[in-house]
């Protein structure tokens, strides 16, 4: 088993909530500082979909993902090698958190087969026969230099139907952690994260974390939870799973999620989220809020003549420049409208997490949620209900 | 609007400044900045910082915005402050100089915009009413200049005659429109290549009260406004601005590259617009010529960014992104240029961007190319004033001699 843990991750909580199970820590990454819980905007091929990186910076994002699949593949290794990492490639000097590849291949090609090697597939490319093992994985992903890296995992779909599948996943992927490991080559410029799996089995999850736990690792990941399951059990293996890592490390859920998602997995322990959600649909014309519903379709004819910008109490450049009106004009016509959403929806899911952690140190986060969620009504049924004596606090 | 010509070249260019609005000259020559849909392609106020040009003026075509007049009238407040670029100065044209003209459409009272698929039929009056709710600076009356070569006699005609018409319309107009006051307006000359229509246009808009003369109708925008070929119009535009006043300006709409911009230079045209920089983006290209002029008697005045000048290799304008001699390029664009893409990218990454159809490619090249357009631009107004244009040319160019005939 290869030593884990070395200097390139230090996590200090800073906060405990003394109601829910959230609490605010730091993380020290090579690239930058990370104050917990975090969101991480997801820029999959080396860039976050037309943003310049000093805009990242302006908006003080301090972590952002990338693939590994789609990077290894394109560039590719030897141009990433040459420039010296992604870091460089692209010009990001904060950090960087790479996937392992094997979720993209599972669901993106068709003919990927899993076997104790590795990940076997046919290249999209040129048709030819592929092996992602957890020794590849880990050789492109180091080159890439990400501050943290995940481990190559057996990943199945949270729905699939066999459960002996997921009893042989978890397993699998306790041992290729330790090939992972064994193949980590520099401990003290980059974190492994492990990732518990056990699909939506409460004894499984707890028996995997366990597994895990006992490796010498910086942090976890909780993997295997994006997808379509369904949202009464998906809390519960989250909360299980948090519960089941220790407190002295980050735990990362991956995949996850939408503003609702963010909050109520702060509050059972989470502390990192990634999510492609609000670059792609900033791509679709639909800006974040936090007024019910949540989200502003653009497009909408009710957006024509109105000059209010997206978030009145938002402060990123697009709310600062920008009305609605304007916006209406040239969604899903103007590439320029995909930059001005993505900046917006990047801001207000930091902001939303800058507003968890604020509430989790000053002890108020329960209140907090009730303003969250109460904000995320619509308005006329709060108002309807507590007409007739019905508060929904 | 004021303007005045400050210094001629030897072969007839002009170095002026031009004041769009009062107390912000800008040095002509220089390319207005065109927009689509209300936003410089690719690019949003924060970005467009990086491009270093302070209240840089804006070219708005009509031809985009001809269906928002309720949100207009609504907002009250002028195009220019709805498309968050309230301290650019906006110049409005009427059709989009870096998009195809649909040809054909026509009636006697009205020209024909197209706004997404949709065809909007502007008279005068409409576009008069638009052009309030817009308070552009300087707008350019509403012309048909839908005369490409080989089009009938008939269709030069009616474009210079239609023009004529709208032209006193728009002035009728803007003269009993007291917010328009201050609004300079400039005339179309319209006459394709007919010597005959060119003259009578040429003398009629004279006539009129006009800031500055648009040479319209040589071409109908879009890429093929980048194939057009000088020589084929050189006479006629030549003989046409001799017909026009030295102290008033005279725009061009349309790709110019540089060896058409020199040329348009010496008949005397002294404004511009960057559809050229902003199509060399679109296919995924980055302009490399030397658009730096270095002059030993000036050195000390000139930008910081003075390095290598040396021309590129034989005939090459830009290099495309997409070819696979980048992947591994780890050096910038252009090594002595001092754009932001430039400075914090290499060529490899553009290639990467542009290979997996990534949006911030397009961002990258665009903040390059009208960087290295505006500071060709700066380097004319330079060269001009020193007399010097030729010497420059041929450092552009590598040719030597004032006629360039097209390969």
């Amino acid at each position: 088993m290869g030593k884990g843990c070395g200097s390139a991750l230090v996590y200090q909580v800073v906060a405990n909530c003394s109601t829910t199970r959230a609490r605010v820590a730091e993380m020290t990454l090579p690239h930058s500082v990370v104050d917990t819980p975090v969101f991480m905007p997801v820029g999959t091929q080396g860039t976050l979909k037309g943003l310049l990186p000093s805009q990242l910076v302006s908006l003080d994002c301090r972590i952002m993902l990338s693939n590994t699949y789609h990077l290894g593949n394109r560039p590719g290794v030897e141009v990433l090698e040459q420039a010296g990492g992604l870091h460089s490639f692209m010009g990001w000097n904060r950090s960087l958190l790479t996937d392992s590849g094997g979720f993209q291949m599972v669901s993106l090609l068709k003919l990927a087969e899993i076997t104790e090697e590795g990940v076997n597939f046919e290249s999209p490319y040129d048709g030819s026969k592929c092996m992602l093992t957890p020794e590849r994985s880990i050789e492109i992903q180091r080159t890439i230099g990400a501050d943290i890296m995940m481990q190559l995992d057996d990943v199945v779909d949270a729905t699939h139907s066999d459960p002996d599948r997921f009893e042989e996943a978890r397993h699998r992927t306790v041992r290729w952690l330790d090939r992972c490991l064994t193949a980590h080559p520099r401990p003290d410029k980059q974190n492994l994260f492990p990732i518990v799996q056990g699909g939506l089995d409460e004894e499984k999850r707890k028996d995997c974390a366990a597994q895990l736990t006992k490796r010498d690792v910086p942090g976890f990941a909780v993997g295997g939870l994006s997808g379509g399951e369904e949202k009464d059990t998906f809390w519960r293996i989250v909360a299980v799973s948090a519960a089941s890592l220790p407190d002295t490390k980050p735990r990362y859920l991956m995949g996850v999620g939408h503003q609702v998602d963010l909050v109520v997995c702060s509050a059972l322990g989470v502390d990192m989220f990634d999510c492609v959600f609000p670059t792609r649909t900033a791509r679709f014309g639909t800006a974040l809020v936090f007024d019910a519903p949540g989200e502003i379709i653009l497009k909408k004819a009710v957006y024509e003549t109105d000059f209010s910008p997206i978030d009145p109490t938002c402060d990123c450049s697009t709310c600062q420049t920008y009305t609605r009106a304007f916006l209406h004009t040239i969604v899903t016509k103007e590439p320029s409208a995909c930059h001005l959403l993505t900046v917006h929806n990047v801001a207000h899911q930091l902001r939303l997490m800058k507003r968890v952690r604020e509430a989790i140190m000053a002890d108020t986060f329960p209140a907090f949620l009730q303003q969250f969620f109460l904000q995320l009504y619509p308005e006329w049924a709060v108002n309807a209900l507590a007409s007739v004596g019905v508060s929904l606090l | 609007m004021k303007f005045m010509v400050e210094q001629l070249g030897k072969a007839g260019e002009r170095a002026g400044q031009m004041e769009l609005v009062v107390g912000q000259p800008s040095a002509t020559p220089f390319p207005l900045l065109l927009t689509k849909g209300g936003c410089v392609p690719h690019l949003t106020r924060e970005t467009m910082v990086h491009l270093n040009i302070d209240k840089h003026p804006v070219l708005v075509p009509f031809q985009h915005h001809a269906r928002q007049t309720k949100v207009m009238e609504k907002w009250g407040a002028g195009l220019a402050s709805f498309l968050g670029m309230a301290d650019h100065p906006l110049v409005l044209t009427v059709q989009d100089p870096g998009e195809v003209t649909r040809s054909g459409y026509h009636n006697n009272n009205s020209v024909s915009v197209w706004s997404n698929n949709n065809r909007e039929l502007i008279t005068p009056t409409r576009f008069m009413e638009s052009v309030k709710n817009i308070k552009p600076a300087l707008f350019l009356a509403l012309c048909d200049g839908d005369t490409e070569p080989g089009c009938s006699n008939k269709r030069v005609s009616k474009s210079v005659s239609k023009t004529i018409d709208f032209l006193d319309t728009c002035l009728e107009l803007k003269n009993s429109t007291p917010s328009l006051s201050e609004t300079g307006m400039i005339g179309a000359v319209e006459g394709g290549l007919d010597m005959k229509a060119r003259t009578k246009s040429a003398k009629e808009v004279v006539a009129r009260e006009v800031d500055g003369f648009l040479l319209d109708g040589f071409h109908c925008n879009g890429p093929d406004s980048e194939q057009l070929q000088f020589s084929s119009i050189k006479t006629v535009l030549a003989e046409t601005i001799s017909l026009l006043p030295a102290d008033k300006p005279r725009f061009y709409f349309g790709a110019a590259s540089p060896s058409l911009v020199f040329q348009l230079l010496r008949v005397g045209v002294d404004m511009f617009d960057s559809s050229y920089p902003s199509m060399v983006t679109e296919r995924d290209s980055a302009l490399v010529f030397p658009n730096v002029w270095k002059s030993d008697s000036t050195r000390h005045s000139l930008s910081p960014e003075v390095t290598d000048c040396s021309p590129p290799p034989e005939g090459s304008l830009e290099i495309s992104l997409a070819c696979t001699t980048n992947r591994l390029s780890f050096t910038p664009l252009v090594p002595s240029c001092t754009c932001h893409t430039c400075r914090n990218f290499t060529r490899a990454y553009i290639h990467h961007l542009v290979m997996v159809k990534e949006m911030l490619g397009r961002v990258l090249l665009q903040l390059h190319n009208l960087h290295h357009y505006n500071t060709f631009f700066t380097s004319l107004q330079l060269a001009i004033k020193q007399d010097q244009v030729e010497e420059y040319q041929e450092l552009v160019l590598g040719i030597t001699g004032k006629d360039i005939t097209e390969p």
